[in-house]
């Protein structure tokens, strides 16, 4: 909250407020920075809307894979996405508004087909069978009866797309090039380039005045509440709907991996055929143990203060005290990475806190990064713990700390997992924050690609997608090993 | 000699990929304002007929023809037949009013006629009171009612009633049954009942038959 606060500081201090809107460059750029946010967002709901249909309406043989794969291009550094789909575009479109609002398609797909598919997973299919023999067609079926009730998840969902687009970095670095500045690389450029601190303090505070106002005007949607419904199997409906089902979750797989094999054949071809020695650059390597250690660093912190804060929002029967925590914990959602490596790099400028360049201080912006994700992970699993459990543990005579690490750490194990993969993979990729808080020499392996992709030359182009695809594969096998290590445990406890 | 209202011919239901078959060579004739209970066991696969008569289920084999009709591949809100489903399946934003005059909405009926017709409806089941009511406020009986108002409401050719008096207490299904029938009978509408209470059958059926007894043995 503090290095939030010295921005807001640095920015009231000066007319820089003002001065955003009276300079016709950042007002196009903000314009910019917004309209491409709202393309980017209609478009993900208009692809992630009937991916969700088809993945969280019927059961079918390979849903649970494809479904897992909608998730991996979410835990992609942006920066990796970014120069996939430059690879991806012909020669004329690889940077510009359209390769960027394609990588944001991409990067959010995952968080509509999660947040929609799951509110989608529990409507009934008899709600839009009754409508069906009323005489609704399929088209006002979805109109009357599956929007109204998915309405909340849509907006949810799109509210949370829109904040991610319009906070763009690492794609917007690679992909907007220098003619389309978005509000996240003007922070960068005022901050890194031109050492203007209030100027960049005023552009974050206008930046979370649009977040605060997109969050203001889409909160409190009325959701009725709706039971789990088991999956209709999909092999028992008719051939036609079979046949494009199967079709829609073949392009779902396809559109997910494409970027990534494009990736990887880039990074193992040269102009005299295919090679390895992109890969095998000592530079990539040691940024890549820096990337580790930081995010094992970063992962531990989250966990911790992470863990404490969802205990706290479920234990506590405060509502005062749970607003403030839940504020709290959501403020990095709503300070962009950017901003709040901004806030770290004002807040520790000066003795004795003079810390800038410190590894640490890194993962602690990392850690702050991704503790939003970490709270949003446990929370709901430790409010669902019934206290009689524990009370019952307490009359077996169990301690009260024996209770609770028998009780709750039992049930909590697995999505302290999951939380933890997701805060090192988060910090494995993170850019924004990285690109002002780290000293030349200790770079971490994102940092390297956005470094390497500044500097013209096929060779170090190269170097940066192959950094790029050890920073993926990295991702996907955190991820994939977590999600194994999960099932086989439940595998294993209901055998 | 004028064909049946209802005629179920040779109909057969296995779910594709599996190699048991639901049901072989099924077939059931119903005359116009009859209704029907068709009486079997849990999994027999008496709500599967139901759900191939609507359209909502596609049939392996055989045909169902309605008022003279091959209807078997014709979209289910083209064939203007109604259903209560077990657990009745309100739209939960929808008001107990507003439910009721869905299916009146999508026949593009004026609003003077829904109102009109929804007040005939509510009237019928003992609900006028509730009218606007939000349906998650309502008991499980008062439920069942507003499910069958629902389904009646734009007047279907035929009403499937799948197991629609399951989960309620015993005096309540006793009640509800009587109110059933006579709304059923006050509306002249064909259906079918499907059940495993024989009671309850034969409280608001005109004939029973055995689910089994459908099954030719050929």
């Amino acid at each position: 909250m503090w290095p939030t606060l010295v921005v807001l500081v640095e920015s009231l201090d000066q007319s820089s407020l003002t001065r955003v809107l009276s300079n016709s460059q950042l007002r196009q750029m903000l314009w910019f920075t917004t309209w491409q946010a709202f393309i980017s967002t209609i478009a993900t709901l208009a692809i992630g809307i009937p991916a969700a249909l088809v993945l969280s309406r019927y059961s079918f043989k390979a849903r649970q894979i494809i479904r897992a794969l909608t998730f991996v291009p979410f835990v992609l550094p942006t920066v990796v996405v970014g120069i996939a789909f430059s690879s991806l575009s012909p020669a004329s479109y690889q940077s510009g508004p359209t390769p960027l609002i394609l990588a944001h398609i991409y990067l959010n797909i995952a968080v509509v087909v999660r947040v929609v598919g799951s509110r989608w997973e529990k409507l009934p299919t008899a709600f839009n069978d009754n409508a069906a023999l009323l005489g609704a067609t399929p088209f006002t079926n979805f109109r009357t009866v599956t929007f109204p009730l998915l309405r909340s998840s849509i907006i949810g969902a799109g509210s949370i797309v829109f904040i991610f687009c319009f906070s763009t970095y690492g794609a917007a670095r690679v992909l907007a090039g220098p003619r389309f500045p978005t509000i996240e690389t003007e922070i960068y450029r005022y901050a890194f380039f031109l050492g203007n601190m209030p100027q960049a303090s005023a552009l974050v505070v206008w930046q979370l005045f649009v977040i605060l106002l997109v969050l203001a005007l889409t909160h409190r949607q009325k959701s009725i509440s709706l039971a789990q419904q088991n999956l209709m199997p999909l092999s028992s409906e008719r051939k036609t709907k079979r046949v494009f089902f199967s079709i829609a979750a073949t392009l779902i797989a396809v559109g997910t991996l494409l970027p990534i094999a494009i990736l990887l054949t880039d990074s193992l071809r040269s102009s005299q055929g295919f090679t390895f020695s992109y890969w095998a650059t000592s530079d990539m390597w040691t940024s890549f143990l820096t990337s580790l250690g930081i995010a094992l660093f970063a992962a531990m912190m989250a966990i911790l203060f992470g863990t404490g804060s969802a205990l706290a929002l479920a234990y506590s029967t405060r509502t005062r005290f749970q607003v403030f925590v839940q504020a709290l914990t959501s403020l990095p959602i709503v300070i962009s990475a950017v901003a709040l490596g901004l806030g770290y790099l004002l807040a520790f400028r000066s003795e004795p806190m003079n810390w800038r360049g410190s590894l640490w201080l890194v993962a602690v912006a990392h850690c702050a990064v991704a503790l939003p994700f970490v709270v949003r992970i446990i929370t709901p699993a430790a409010r669902e713990i019934q206290p009689e459990l524990r009370e019952n543990a307490l009359l077996l005579g169990a301690s009260p700390w024996e209770a609770w690490k028998s009780i709750d750490l039992r049930i909590l194990l697995r999505p302290l997992a999951i939380a933890a993969s997701f805060a090192f993979t988060i910090s494995l990729g993170e850019f924004g924050a990285s690109s002002l808080l780290t000293r030349h020499g200790h770079e971490t392996l994102a940092m390297r690609i956005g470094q390497l992709l500044s500097r013209p030359g096929e060779q170090l182009q190269k170097q940066a997608i192959a950094s790029a695809c050890l920073l993926a594969f990295s991702c996907i096998a955190i991820a994939l090993i977590v999600e194994y290590a999960v099932q086989f445990n439940r595998k294993k406890r209901t055998q | 000699m004028t064909s049946p209202f209802l005629n179920i011919s040779h109909l057969s239901f296995q779910v594709p990929g599996e190699s048991t078959s639901i049901f072989s060579h099924l077939s059931l004739e119903i005359s116009e304002g009859e209704i029907v209970a068709i009486l079997g066991p849990s999994g027999s696969g008496k709500s599967s007929l139901l759900r191939i008569i609507c359209g909502l289920t596609p049939a392996s084999s055989g045909t169902v023809h309605l008022q003279g009709e091959d209807i078997t591949n014709v979209a289910p809100h083209r064939r203007n037949i109604g259903m209560v489903f077990q657990g009745a399946f309100l739209f939960p934003h929808l008001t107990v009013s507003e439910n009721i005059a869905y299916g009146l909405k999508m026949r593009k009926d004026t609003k003077e006629s829904q109102a009109h017709r929804v007040n005939e409806m509510l009237n019928l089941v003992h609900m006028s009171n509730l009218s606007q009511r939000d349906v998650a406020n309502l008991s499980g009986g008062e439920t069942t009612r507003v499910a069958i108002a629902r389904a009646l409401a734009p007047a279907p050719s035929l009403l499937l009633l799948d197991e629609p008096l399951t989960g309620l207490d015993e005096h309540l299904r006793i009640d509800l049954a009587k109110d059933l029938r006579t709304a059923l009978t006050a509306s002249r509408i064909t259906a079918i009942l499907v059940t495993h209470d024989r009671n309850e059958a034969a409280t608001i059926a005109d004939r029973v038959v055995h689910f089994s007894d459908l099954i030719s043995a050929s």
